[in-house]
């Protein structure tokens, strides 16, 4: 049991460099900001930032990526509590309780609430994280070339399916990630695959561009069309504290505890993390309490469920996506294309090679957990909270020309940003169509895997395509896929139903 | 154009993307078009059930039959469009701190943006901080400025 633990002891030296704290602390930083302004969202802040890893140690990388993961899970709080505005789509929930507290001056108390219960719920994802992904990255070194097609095709189906509002478009959006993912030379035959005979698709689109191009150039565009030429507030001044958490947790204990589990479990499953947990920790914590008529009027304990059951999920999150390169939520697969830009591959050989990185990062993840209830004290909220005073009008060109120079420096290249350019426009379609654009990323990230692996398979079994379900694990997954594909199915039955009965 | 016109116009376009791609995956060998035209084949179809969908009326809620703006605000739209294509276009002509600067005053100015000092201060402290982190700091190479290369 103690040896498992061994690899963490061995990276923690590591982590606590001084270059690598620094990453923390600056992902931290730009995480409350990005989670802090409404329209910003944690997988732009990390599309902007990956470009400027690029020559970087990956570690220092990934700090940055988890700095920001944790604290734009808690910047998103601020706007949400203050001005009823949530600063990510996650912290919609904490709206509803947080809010009305904040009206009846209760604001600091509200804030301190929310992360204070972010953090307990960061940490036990984190430590969920080095619990459960270890042993589950042993698992899938018994897993063959079959069992990994259909691991790959389960994790596009779940992301695609249950992460937007309908299934078809979450297929198509997984779609035109496998297809961007087969530009440029196919590395079994050489031939050259929808290059159309320009020089700069040979190796492919870089997943730098695909990830800037659709997640920081279509929020700009909107901003750029909303053009508030104003900021948002005066209130963080007036920040007053009233109550403490510290001489009331025992109120919050269990609310903490089972909504962690919550927030841990959902972050597991792939494509559930996100909105989803906050909303299902929130209902937990409504269902359980004695004064349940009081949510949604100002009580605290919903504050600590959707904030704790939001930052639960994040870590876990990565619990697939390490392992079996199948994220749990939209940020878990842009933090995946990070990986794969510093040339990590998920998977047990990860943690065969790159033991100081991957275990590493689950300690960067636990630390900025436990750092965030320092950088989101009162003082930090107000300070930070200032960018929201910044007219969005300036952060539009902001986020363009960051994006630019960014992707510009990855090859040199000016055609990159007219891919990043026509990606972006996509992008804004889709969002205006609703097409989520996780899928897309997934399937740009799964699709080489897919196709790989499907290759190896057939080779194996001589062309034979029954060998791809004659396992039984293969078996177990299909049944997976067909049940998670049935789940639209399955809902708009219900739906009928009630209605008929109604 | 109502919510269900933008939606066939956008399952109308995955279908011609789709079926295209599929032409041009036909020359390729066995082996690597196996996997293309499977994807495209099934982008096509989920396409084209949208597509069907929108007439067949199973969302039949009158909300999609009122016109729904596509843009939030055409003309900004096209302005910030214009404005970004011309940076990436001026950038290696210009040099990445020349072509930003200009971009950043045109592309607030065409957004309505008066307040110059913000908008001078802003560019200040922006390109000052991608001078420390990406010339200094990383050493990354930016698109050099015009005076540099004569």
């Amino acid at each position: 049991m103690l040896e498992m633990f061994e690899p963490i002891v061995h990276a923690l030296p590591v982590v606590l460099q001084w270059q690598n704290l620094l990453a923390v602390t600056v992902g931290m930083v730009a995480g409350l900001i990005v989670g802090a302004l409404p329209g910003l969202t944690v997988v732009l802040g990390i599309s902007v930032l990956i470009p400027l890893t690029f020559g970087l140690d990956p570690l220092v990388a990934l700090g940055m990526m988890a700095g920001i993961y944790n604290g734009g899970s808690y910047g998103g709080a601020i706007p949400a509590i203050l001005l009823r505005i949530p600063g990510t789509p996650a912290s919609v929930a904490t709206v509803l309780d947080g809010y009305p507290m904040a009206q009846r001056g209760e604001a600091a108390y509200a804030l301190q609430v929310a992360v204070v219960s972010g953090s307990i719920g960061s940490i036990a994802s984190a430590l969920a994280l080095m619990l459960f992904a270890p042993p589950l990255a042993r698992i899938s070194l018994m897993i063959g070339p079959a069992e990994y097609f259909w691991i790959a095709v389960f994790g596009l189906s779940t992301v695609s399916v249950l992460l937007g509002d309908s299934p078809i478009k979450g297929l198509i959006a997984a779609c035109i990630g496998l297809v961007i993912g087969m530009v440029g030379t196919d590395d079994t035959s050489g031939w050259d695959r929808f290059t159309f005979n320009s020089l700069n698709l040979l190796d492919g689109l870089n997943m730098v561009v695909l990830l800037t191009g659709l997640y920081a150039v279509p929020p700009a565009l909107t901003m750029a069309e909303q053009a508030l030429k104003t900021g948002l507030v005066k209130e963080l001044a007036s920040l007053k504290r009233t109550k403490s958490v510290a001489k009331e947790w025992t109120r919050f204990f269990w609310v903490w505890v089972r909504t962690s589990i919550v927030g841990i479990v959902i972050g597991i499953l792939p494509g559930a993390a996100g909105s989803i947990s906050a909303f299902v920790s929130y209902n937990q914590a409504k269902r359980v309490a004695k004064d349940p008529e009081t949510f949604g009027k100002g009580n605290p304990l919903g504050v600590a469920g959707s904030e704790c059951g939001n930052g639960a999920d994040n870590a876990a999150a990565m619990i697939p996506a390490l392992t079996l390169g199948i994220p749990g939520s939209g940020v878990a697969a842009v933090i995946l294309g990070g990986l794969l830009v510093h040339g990590l591959r998920p998977g047990a050989q990860l943690f065969r090679d790159n033991p100081d990185v991957v275990y590493g990062f689950m300690i960067q993840m636990l630390l900025t957990s436990i750092m965030l209830i320092f950088f989101g004290g009162l003082v930090a909220t107000r300070l930070f909270g200032q960018v929201l005073r910044l007219p969005k009008v300036l952060l539009a060109p902001l986020i363009i020309a960051i994006t630019v120079v960014g992707v510009y420096t990855i090859n040199n290249s000016t055609f990159d940003l007219y891919v990043m350019l026509a990606l972006g426009l996509l992008g804004y379609a889709m969002d205006r169509l609703k097409y989520p654009t996780a899928p897309v990323v997934l399937g740009l990230v799964l699709g080489p895997m897919a196709e790989q692996q499907f290759r190896l398979a057939m080779i194996i079994s001589h062309g034979d395509p029954v060998a791809l379900i004659s396992s039984t694990a293969a078996k177990i997954i299909v049944f997976g896929i067909v049940a998670v594909l049935s789940v639209p199915a399955l809902q708009w039955f219900i739906k009928r139903r009630k209605i008929a009965s109604a | 154009m109502t919510t269900n016109t933008q939606e066939r116009a956008m399952a109308m376009g995955i279908i011609a993307a789709a079926l295209f791609l599929i032409y041009v995956s036909m020359d390729f060998p066995m082996e690597s078009r196996v996997f293309p035209i499977a994807v495209l084949g099934l982008m096509a179809v989920l396409a084209t059930v949208l597509f069907l969908r929108s007439f067949i009326g199973s969302q039949p809620e009158k909300k999609s039959q009122e016109p729904v703006p596509f843009f939030i605000h055409r003309n900004r739209f096209f302005a910030s469009l214009a404005c970004i294509t011309g940076y990436i276009v001026l950038l290696p002509l210009l040099g990445y701190f020349t072509t930003s600067a200009i971009f950043f005053v045109a592309m607030t100015w065409v957004l309505g943006f008066r307040k110059y000092k913000t908008t001078f201060l802003t560019i200040l402290i922006f390109l000052g901080f991608v001078y420390v982190v990406f010339v200094l700091l990383f050493e990354r190479p930016v698109p050099p400025e015009f005076f540099q290369t004569y």
